[in-house]
């Protein structure tokens, strides 16, 4: 029986809040700047859209571009074996494919990185870094530190306008500029006497104007990611991936965080003033000062030094290339390495065993200076980590880190996109040793089994993101419980 | 005037939280400070001991041939200024270094951007950004009820009573603020150039010095000029701290970005791939795509035989192939030149856009304005990287001379340079630009920003008691 009472009271305040909700959305609609306000930000996040669309279109069509232009140079190059050798062009177009040193020069591959379908929203450090790269037979990071993106330093000096700005920096104003007084305008006005008087408690009266207005930021958010999802489908044929899914659950996570920040300050404060003053700064703290703070501290704190990687990119060189002894030592040294070598011509004269030996300072050097790359890179990745970490004190740029991490356009990303290059590299030198060993010309069936770039995608998931979405909740859920210990104290 | 002005500094100085504020701003302005300090130092350091390092390796390379040398290459650094610990501008978002060798410009790379993760993307933290970003937001939390606050209380009318003119009410407390932020300012600028001449030992001309300073005094003049009109105009203090937080916000944070993007999608940026594929299209079929390389070297060979009255490129009176080596580097350098210069001239589009656009926000004038003054605008990075490419030009055209002139047709692998050739070779030296140099592109922002001083102080000229409680 008791139950049954319980139950009852529980279903009224529902009913009584869903039906609170429906006043205040009457309320909302009364002000005609209410709707000029969320056409304002629904326009923003379009545009949001449309520049992350942009910058993905971009990458695509030139990736395309890039692709279809190396394939059909392989393909020329494999066409040339079938070239009439009695001719001077047809024995040009022959050497060019089959001798060893033109194969060297002109045996070029692509490799890419193809946008993931996050991508679309939040374009993070995409523009900074290299999305393509081309990879010949010579030392890999005397190719990988000459390529680089043409960035825009007007741009990427104040930032993208994409959705993940949308999301982490205008969401929150929204809330803010709708909600910052939501109590105290009622107290400044002198009406919350009024309301109170219909037995209407501080609590109910915020809790439902924070829910409208989480519905109304939701319904602007679900405009705009399904916009992003369709344009995926049908500009780059890519479904809703995880890293969608896990964009969508952070950015609900991230503007819960934010009603729980402003319904607090709602509890606490008394007047329109005062909850302007904490509320705007609130938002400026949270979105420019401790992103700018944090960032400066793991800058401080994580050294990363360019100067080594920088100076990767000379050709070796020198009168030692010429030296036999040198030559034999290289190549003995290379076989603990790389067993493969064992194979290799050290007939001093031969001009295989002088190509071998130039192909093995390159393959040491690029194993010493892969450890320094490594280095460097481990550096820029701990100050990713610590900023997507740093989600207690720094929830935006911990949420645009994680946000840029979904997109694969963070550093993290790159790397990886690096690493994955250099084992092309590594197969492509699976094709071009054996003949370079073996002092043989280059095949047409050696063309065919050029190693193919294959992107792998990352996995979405990680520790750094399930604590960050974690303490996203578990921030909003402290806000909300303190909140309403405070207002369970108002007596009207 | 006086007592006014000393009456508001004693009712701040009773408000806890404009204390609480000031120490704020005073604390972020210090860790910037040390910050930039700090990292420009160290920053400085070790592009020198790199820069020297690359001139060490050129001079103890072992003696070989010309070409052999030039493709040995240098590298070039991107040394930090003086002001660019106050400034650092958009230097954190170019290459930092580049590899200088012959036949091709590599790209300037290793920027801060890509280093510092996703955080640098909400600014990066130096006395410059505490001056544009912070100091607006502290000046409009000392002045946001300066005159609305006066009228809640009613104060005001008691204040007019005793015989007080309302603009001058008005201008005590602009000055009130404006000293304040101003005093502070100046202190913060003054200890950031003693300190970072100290650790840098670098200077700055003064001329310079007072230029960025009064840049930033008319800034801070227009924020406390616009505190206080907004202060007049609203009914309520609630009102005109929102509607000037919304000023702040829409000037500092929306406005610059959506400038920046508007003028990207006006004027695209082409891709590495497109730059990269127009100068190879233009070095193999010609600068005006119809002069293939194979017919530009026979014309070549035929005019130097005809000249010399010769049969055979081995009997001219200098290495032929030194000639061509030199005639394809400045072929290939006029594709480069060709293809730099569109994307030179599409940034400075860009550029222009986002000037006109600074219109409407005080912030992006002096941001501009301020990166010119300290060597840290787009302008002066496109300088640095003209200077080290009139470098990498000189010392290949410098070894193809000598090749041409010393050596002998079809001796590639015997001739070698003689001892005190790369010594000879001068180490690059990057030229400072003047000041007028930086801001010779920079006037529409002096504009509006002495506009932004002019239409307030014309506002506040226009003020008076009736109309006020005519709202």
């Amino acid at each position: 029986m008791k139950v049954t009472a319980n139950k009852r009271t529980q279903t009224t305040q529902r009913v009584s809040l869903m039906a609170l909700v429906g006043t205040q959305f009457w309320r909302f609609r009364k002000s005609p700047i209410n709707f000029l306000l969320l056409a304002g930000f629904l326009l923003a996040g379009l545009y949001g859209l449309y520049q992350g669309f942009a910058f993905k279109r971009k990458q695509v069509t030139t990736i395309t571009t890039f692709r279809a232009e190396r394939n059909t140079n392989l393909q020329r190059m494999a066409g040339n074996f079938r070239a009439d050798t009695a001719t001077t062009e047809g024995r040009e177009a022959y050497h060019e494919a089959a001798e060893l040193l033109g194969a060297n020069w002109n045996l070029v591959l692509p490799a890419f990185k193809y946008p993931v379908s996050t991508a679309i929203f939040a374009i993070g450090q995409g523009d900074v870094f290299p999305y393509y790269y081309t990879v010949k037979n010579e030392g890999f990071f005397m190719q990988l530190f000459k390529q680089g993106e043409i960035a825009n330093p007007l741009r990427s000096l104040v930032g993208h306008f994409d959705t993940c700005f949308w999301v982490i920096y205008l969401f929150p104003l929204l809330i803010v500029m709708l909600l910052f007084n939501a109590l105290a305008a009622e107290l400044d006005n002198g009406n919350w006497r009024l309301i109170h008087s219909q037995g209407m408690t501080a609590r109910q009266w915020l809790l439902s104007q924070f829910l409208l207005v989480g519905l109304v930021v939701e319904g602007l958010f679900l405009v705009v990611f399904g916009g992003g999802l369709l344009l995926n489908y049908f500009f780059f044929g890519q479904l809703p991936a995880i890293s969608d899914l896990l964009f969508f659950v952070g950015a609900n996570l991230y503007t819960v965080f934010w009603l729980s920040v402003v319904y607090c300050i709602n509890a606490f404060g008394r007047s329109t003033g005062t909850n302007a003053f904490y509320a705007g700064n609130a938002w400026i703290v949270a979105c420019i000062v401790l992103p700018a703070l944090v960032t400066m501290l793991i800058e401080s704190s994580i050294r990363v030094d360019n100067t080594t990687v920088s100076r990767m990119s000379r050709r070796p060189q020198g009168t030692k290339f010429e030296d036999d002894a040198f030559g034999v030592r290289t190549i003995r040294q290379m076989v603990k390495l790389r067993p493969q070598f064992r194979h290799a011509t050290v007939t001093p004269g031969d001009r295989a065993f002088y190509f071998a030996v130039y192909m093995a300072y390159h393959e040491m050097l690029d194993d010493t200076n892969r450890v320094a790359v490594q280095s460097y890179f481990d550096g820029i990745e701990q100050r990713q980590r610590w900023t997507n970490a740093s989600f207690l004190i720094n929830p935006s740029a911990a949420v645009d880190g994680i946000f840029a991490g979904l997109a694969a356009n963070d550093a993290m990303a790159n790397h990886r996109f690096v690493w994955q290059t250099m084992d092309l590299h590594a197969r492509l030198h699976e094709v071009f040793f054996p003949a370079l060993f073996t002092n043989r010309l280059l095949r047409e069936s050696d063309y065919r089994n050029l190693p193919v770039f294959e992107p792998k995608r990352p996995n979405p998931f990680s520790w750094e993101l399930a604590l960050n979405y974690a303490g996203l909740l578990v921030m909003s859920v402290f806000f909300f419980g303190y909140a309403n210990r405070e207002l369970k104290r108002w007596v009207g | 005037m006086k007592l006014l002005i000393l009456n508001e500094w004693r009712q701040w100085a009773r408000e806890r939280r404009l204390k609480a504020l000031l120490v704020f701003g005073l604390a972020i302005g210090a860790a910037a400070l040390w910050h930039q300090l700090d990292y420009q130092a160290q920053l400085l350091e070790t592009r020198q001991d790199a820069q020297q390092e690359s001139r060490r390796e050129w001079l103890t390379q072992e003696s070989k041939h010309p070409h052999m040398a030039a493709h040995f290459g240098n590298y070039a650094y991107k040394r930090p200024s003086q002001l660019h610990s106050f400034d650092p501008g958009l230097t954190p978002y170019t290459g930092s270094s580049v590899y200088m060798e012959p036949h091709r410009q590599n790209d300037f790379l290793f920027s801060q951007s890509q280093e510092n993760g996703t955080g640098l993307r909400f600014g990066w933290l130096s006395p410059a950004l505490v001056c544009q970003l912070v100091l607006p937001l502290l000046i409009i939390l000392f002045s946001f009820n300066t005159i609305v606050g006066e009228r809640e209380r009613g104060t005001l009318p008691l204040l007019l009573a005793q015989g007080i003119g309302f603009k001058r009410i008005v201008f005590a407390k602009i000055l009130a603020t404006f000293l304040v932020f101003e005093l502070g300012f100046t202190v913060f600028f003054a200890l950031t150039l003693g300190l970072s001449r100290l650790l840098m030992a670098a200077s700055v001309p003064t001329s310079t010095m007072l230029y960025v300073w009064s840049i930033y005094t008319m800034y801070i003049f227009c924020w406390s000029l616009l505190g206080v009109v907004v202060s007049a105009r609203f009914r309520s203090v609630g009102g005109s701290m929102v509607a000037l937080l919304l000023l702040w916000m829409f000037t500092a944070i929306l406005m610059p970005r959506m400038a920046a993007n508007v003028a990207e999608n006006l004027f695209p940026l082409v891709t590495n791939y497109q730059f990269k594929r127009q100068i190879s299209v233009a070095i193999e079929n010609g600068l005006d795509g119809h002069d293939p390389k194979s017919d530009r070297a026979l014309r070549l060979e035929r005019k130097l035989l005809e000249r010399y009255q010769v049969t055979r490129v081995e009997d001219l009176p200098f290495n032929f192939e030194g000639y061509v080596m030199q005639q394809g580097e400045e072929y290939s350098s006029k594709a480069y030149d060709g293809q730099f210069a569109k994307i030179f001239d599409t940034l400075e589009k860009q550029k222009r856009v986002q000037s006109w656009l600074s219109v409407l926000s005080p912030f992006m004038a002096v941001r501009s304005l301020s990166m010119a003054g300290s060597g840290s605008s787009m302008e002066s990075e496109i300088d640095f990287q003209q200077q080290a490419e009139h470098f990498r030009r000189a010392f290949v055209q410098d070894m193809n001379r000598d090749m041409r002139d010393n050596s002998a047709y079809g001796t590639f692998d015997t001739y070698r340079l003689k001892p005190g050739k790369y010594a000879a070779m001068p180490d690059l030296q990057v030229l400072a630009r003047s000041l007028s140099w930086s801001l010779a592109r920079a006037l529409p922002e002096h504009i509006w920003l002495a506009g932004w001083v002019l239409v307030l102080l014309a506002l506040v000229l226009g003020m008076n008691e009736k109309k006020l409680y005519a709202r």
